[in-house]
């Protein structure tokens, strides 16, 4: 027997097995949402009745989980629920645009101030929600949020998305929005206060604000091991940060920073040409396989391709970092 | 008197495990096309439970759920030279991990116990 829901004064029966955000959307309601795996967080409700089940709850904060707020994409209830949407005020901070910088041909920058206490990890991802949370995406933070009091996202433009394409073009300094979260595993810690052990970190697009911000936070917290950072891209137009990077390889003896690209018409000094997971496994090379923590972001292909790449030369599991990436108009 | 589940380690033995056996699993040429397109952290859980099963630790496999869960990799192929692969990589994994050959053969026995429901005969 399938759980009915109530939501918004009606009452929808779900089909067996179904979960609470195909039920709405298959009965015509506009419920936000993206990833539909339970990563992203887009979808998040809240139930006032019944219990959603800690399936639809894993990976919400605590705060998030006492007020029995759940993920719609992955909640098939056991009983019926009262459901609605988040209000902003209960699950979000308002943000201002303090920046917006363009940093190659299909990638901004855009830098926002919570209103209040917002405490998140470089390297972490949000939400980004505008219009009254009717768009929300998910972005990475690419910066030391502890430290500048704001948090830097990398947008890239989507043709037609709801978000990036009123970030290019409408967005400027002023401007309010509300931020979530923060969610996601993609970030810097210590291993039980050894801080020696050697980490590369690969990434395609705009993948490279959750490496930029491990690799800021590892500095930051003092990181000796050597660190390799690699950005992929097909062409030399699509990569960004180029002399940023440079120069931060250029102040850490243990850090370095090569931009690698598929396509590109001859040799450059500085830059490797050809494919991004072959020159992850020779960089990979001398380092302890041991020790080494991985970290891959950007495009799904090619973040699998490499997770299972360096797990065959002997990384461990819990050493392989990344952050599922989703695109969406 | 110890059980199967303590003499090989228990979960520390099962997290030891995990890596080195669904490494070989992907090297496999015979079995690794299963894994295509599957997520890697979700298969390292899944292969968790499925050790903590074999060496006889606590688990929530039913017969009824390892007859779903392989139903679409029967109707993929898979057969009984598979899950003899599979039966062969638990027991190379064990040895390296220095488990006595009565306790691998005991793993073996459970792992071939599940054989029927996974080919969902």
């Amino acid at each position: 027997m399938a759980a009915k829901l109530s939501y918004q004064g009606r009452v929808y029966e779900l089909q067996d097995g179904e979960t609470v955000l195909d039920g709405l959307q298959r009965h015509g309601q506009d419920v936000p949402s993206s990833c539909k795996a339970g990563a992203c967080q887009s979808c998040l409700m809240q139930t006032h009745k019944g219990n959603p089940g800690s399936k639809a709850q894993v990976g919400l904060k605590d705060t998030l989980k006492a007020q029995k707020f759940f993920l719609a994409c992955q909640c098939v209830p056991n009983e019926d629920l009262n459901v609605s949407l988040p209000s902003l005020a209960d699950t979000t901070i308002p943000a201002e645009i303090v920046g917006k910088e363009q940093l190659c041909h299909n990638v901004i920058a855009l830098r926002l101030k919570p209103s209040s206490d917002f405490t998140c990890r470089a390297g972490q991802y949000i939400n980004l929600l505008r219009e009254n949370g009717s768009v929300i995406r998910s972005y990475s933070v690419a910066n030391l949020p502890e430290q500048d009091g704001v948090l830097e996202l990398h947008i890239r433009r989507i043709d037609n998305g709801a978000m990036s394409v009123w970030a290019f073009d409408k967005a400027e300094k002023g401007d309010q929005v509300h931020v979530r979260g923060p969610a996601g595993e993609c970030f810097y810690v210590a291993a039980d206060g050894d801080q020696s052990f050697p980490i590369l970190l690969a990434g395609t697009g705009t993948g490279l604000a959750p490496l930029e911000g491990v690799v800021l936070d590892a500095l930051a917290q003092g990181h000796k091991g050597d660190i390799r950072i690699l950005h992929g891209a097909l062409n030399e137009k699509d990569l960004y940060h180029i002399d940023m990077l440079k120069k931060l390889a250029k102040q850490h003896k243990n850090l370095t920073y090569t931009p690698c690209v598929l396509n590109m018409e001859q040799d450059k000094p500085g830059f490797h040409t050809g494919s991004l997971d072959q020159f992850v496994m020779h960089i990979m090379e001398p380092l302890d396989k041991t020790t080494l923590r991985t970290y891959f972001c950007g495009a799904p292909d090619m973040v699998n391709l490499l997770k299972k790449k360096v797990f065959l030369a002997g990384v461990a599991s819990k050493n392989i970092f990344s952050d599922p990436f989703i695109i969406k108009n | 008197m110890t059980t199967l589940y303590e003499r090989l380690g228990g979960q520390p033995a099962v997290d030891a495990a995990v890596d080195i056996f669904y490494r070989k699993m992907l090297a496999d040429d015979k079995v690794s096309g299963f894994f295509e397109g599957t997520d890697m952290d979700k298969q390292i859980a899944k292969q968790k439970a499925f050790l903590t099963m074999v060496f006889g630790g606590p688990n929530n496999y039913t017969g009824k759920n390892m007859r779903e869960a392989h139903k679409p990799l029967v109707a993929k192929g898979l057969n009984d030279s598979h899950v003899d692969a599979v039966i062969e990589h638990l027991g190379s994994t064990l040895k390296e991990l220095g488990a006595a050959d009565a306790d691998i053969a005991e793993v073996a026995a459970i792992a071939n116990g599940a054989r029927n429901d996974v080919l969902n005969r």
